[in-house]
């Protein structure tokens, strides 16, 4: 994927991170007075998502840069912490919920780095154990093309014993991580997901063996690493599937070293549903058993969720026995069924998954609360 | 009658507002059969036209223009239809010059029409499309809107017009009530086979508008889903034994057809529905216990309705919820 063009917001423009950008990119490139005058460029265009994708804006976050990941109350929420450091991203996977989510959704990104920085401080200061990552609204490592934000913030987390970063990625865009002192305080994820999914839903994402080899790779450089099979989902022979996936994760990287997997099956907002059909109408898979959940998204009928998860948890644990393993937003059912114990037996899903972070990232467990 | 056209016919000009006509004999044979660029009319039976035609004689002159090789029809398309199969060979036809304003003669063509009767959805969009290809600017088009009284609004106006680029047999659904407009434009979206087949069935199981909906939701996403032409999914065996059963009185085919797609599309959730209609059966509830089951089962919390007058009816019920605790088909439901 490539950027075509460059807005750049009057505001940051004279932001050194603009110019740097700016010639790193080297495409044309125009000043606006506000995001509505790029919203409204894209909106013009025959198909403004994929339109979105081939600009970039920069500009400042007005806004908070830390926010809570947007779980809701009805399933299980890990706790993330999401830090924004920018929305969208040029990969162009069917199911992307950033699709609806901003309207038209644009690859925007924050120059004022100072800020983040300052409210990345204030938040470590507090010394308490926090999971941060920068792959909710936009993929981690896409960035690294054009900026050092990947390095500014493995830099910093490397300097505390108190908190993770996690970069979420379905590339291999790894190169600014090698040589960095990172103190095994960044995590290195990948979503996972079949090669046939990846082919047919993923478009212009990594393939499987590069994304594994590249996992490896963050393997050899000494970071822990976490994956994400998430959205895992449902096709003929999709178990299968999964399971080799598995069998390939386990032969390419060392179980010992993954903080955790998580497993999810494909959700999506009812709107979502539209954009798909629209935009992808050669893709089936919204074309499943699916039926709405408590928290009004689609999800597959509740047995067919415990059975795959099942199915992956028992191939996984034939690999690694205490790999740590969780579900993402289920609920305490499917937990119970799929991994033999719900998230409040073991003081809940955020404390699981925080002493997980605290003994392969050598946090202070002292000081985690 | 005008049986044969008349020599040196008489020529009168036309003395009202709009293009200039005259009032001439002309030869059916010279009026273009196939053009239908003025037609606004869905109408086709002659029947009782005929009949005043040969009682009374053709009251009102059908409206020609001119062309390169004779006339093509701006009003009267029956009329003229009905003096052909009547053996006439000549009518008398008020005619407009090649030269005309396209504009002006659309718009007689749609008030010969719309001043006398209300126009159906198939007429309505010939009409609008006739008058938005032949106006010369959006200002004179809104004028023309409104003198003939057809749509005004841009968004409804635009979805009446592809009515009629439709395929026929969707417009015969039109006509005959049998679809209305938005689950045609939905229909038009689809391959014609499919879009046939679908009026087909609706005709057939005579379903308003939100089964309609439902069944065309289900059909074209099984169709999608195994990638198979919802012509064919229709023209399966078990869906053909439902429609074909003459024993089933309408409702319950509708119910069979429904429920069968139903489990097409869902059947892991189907079947799981039906499990649990028979385990709450086996719990003999009566009619003043309910039970209701998570919404697709998804929650697990159930929920019980106990319908009672007195203490009586409540005492009784209470004999009746240990009956149900004692059951095995509880622990069949809760196990899920």
């Amino acid at each position: 994927m490539r950027i075509s063009k460059l807005f750049i917001d009057r505001q940051a423009a004279d932001h050194p991170v603009t110019r740097s950008i700016q010639a790193r990119l080297a495409v044309p490139s125009e000043l606006v007075q506000n995001a509505r005058q790029v919203h409204e460029a894209v909106a013009s265009t025959p198909d403004p998502i994929q339109s979105g994708k081939e600009i970039l804006y920069l500009t400042r976050n007005q806004g908070a840069f830390f926010k809570p990941c947007p779980g809701t109350r009805h399933y299980t929420c890990c706790d993330y912490k999401i830090l924004h450091i920018g929305t969208f991203c040029y990969m162009d996977c069917t199911y992307c919920i950033l699709q609806s989510y901003f309207r038209p959704p644009i690859l925007e990104y924050f120059v004022n780095h100072e800020d983040m920085m300052a409210e990345l401080d204030a938040v470590l200061a507090q010394k308490k154990g926090r999971r941060i990552g920068t792959g909710e609204f936009t993929d981690s490592l896409i960035w690294t093309l054009w900026t050092d934000v990947s390095k500014i913030l493995i830099k910093r987390f490397a300097a505390q014993n108190f908190a993770v970063l996690e970069l979420k990625t379905k590339t291999t865009a790894i190169e600014q991580l090698q040589h960095l002192d990172h103190n095994r305080k960044t995590i290195a994820a990948w979503s996972l997901n079949t090669p046939h999914i990846i082919h047919t839903e993923e478009r212009g994402t990594a393939g499987l063996s590069a994304r594994l080899k590249a996992a490896a790779q963050c393997e050899k450089w000494g970071y822990p690493l976490a994956f994400h099979f998430d959205p895992l989902i449902i096709y003929h022979d999709s178990e299968r599937d999964y399971t080799q996936v598995i069998e390939n994760l386990f032969a390419q990287v060392s179980a010992d070293n993954i903080v955790w997997i998580s497993l999810g099956t494909l959700r999506f907002a009812p709107s979502v549903k539209t954009v798909i059909q629209k935009r992808f109408p050669d893709s089936k898979i919204i074309y499943a058993e699916f039926i709405k959940g408590s928290d009004g998204k689609m999800r597959y009928f509740k047995p067919l969720r415990i059975n795959l998860y099942r199915n992956i948890i028992a191939c996984i644990r034939d690999h690694a026995p205490n790999v740590v393993v969780y579900l993402c937003m289920e609920d305490n059912e499917v937990w119970q069924k799929t991994l033999g114990f719900k998230p409040d037996d073991v003081g809940g899903l955020p404390h699981m998954l925080d002493m997980s972070a605290a003994k392969l990232c050598d946090l202070n467990l002292d000081t985690v609360q | 009658m005008d049986s044969k056209p008349p020599n040196g016919c008489q020529r009168s000009q036309n003395a009202s507002l709009g293009p200039v006509a005259h009032t001439d004999t002309v030869l059916l044979a010279d009026i273009d059969k196939k053009d239908k660029t003025y037609r606004i009319t869905t109408r086709k039976q002659l029947k009782n036209l005929q009949g005043s035609i040969l009682a009374l004689g053709l009251l009102h002159p059908p409206m020609l223009i001119e062309y390169s090789s004779g006339y093509r029809i701006v009003c009267g398309f029956r009329r003229i239809s009905a003096c052909r199969q009547l053996g006439w060979t000549s009518i008398t036809a008020r005619i407009h010059s090649a030269d005309a304003n396209r504009f002006e003669i659309a718009q007689l063509a749609i008030a010969d029409n719309a001043l006398q009767r209300p126009l159906n959805l198939v007429e309505t969009s010939r009409a609008l499309n006739l008058l938005v290809e032949t106006s010369p600017d959006q200002q004179q088009l809104s004028k023309a809107l409104v003198l003939l009284g057809l749509p005004t609004s841009s968004s409804v106006a635009s979805k009446i017009q592809q009515i009629c680029r439709l395929p026929q047999p969707i417009q015969n659904g039109i006509l005959s009530d049998t679809i209305n407009l938005s689950i045609a434009l939905e229909l038009g979206k689809l391959d014609e086979g499919d879009a046939t087949a679908l009026v087909r069935l609706f005709n057939q199981l005579k379903v308003g508008l939100n089964k309609q909906r439902e069944l065309l939701l289900l059909l074209s996403e099984i169709a999608k889903r195994e990638d198979i032409p919802i012509q064919q999914l229709i023209a399966e065996k078990p869906l053909q034994h439902i429609l074909q059963n003459k024993d089933l009185d309408r409702a319950v085919q509708r119910q069979k057809v429904r429920s069968h797609l139903r489990y097409r599309r869902y059947p892991t959730l189907s079947k799981a529905e039906a499990a649990y209609q028979k385990h709450v059966q086996r719990l003999k509830l009566g009619k003043y216990i309910q039970l209701v089951a998570p919404r697709d089962f998804e929650g697990t919390t159930y929920a019980m309705t106990l319908h009672f007058k007195n203490r009586k009816d409540l005492s009784h019920l209470k004999e009746k919820i240990q009956s149900i605790l004692d059951h095995p088909a509880l622990g069949e439901i809760l196990k899920r």
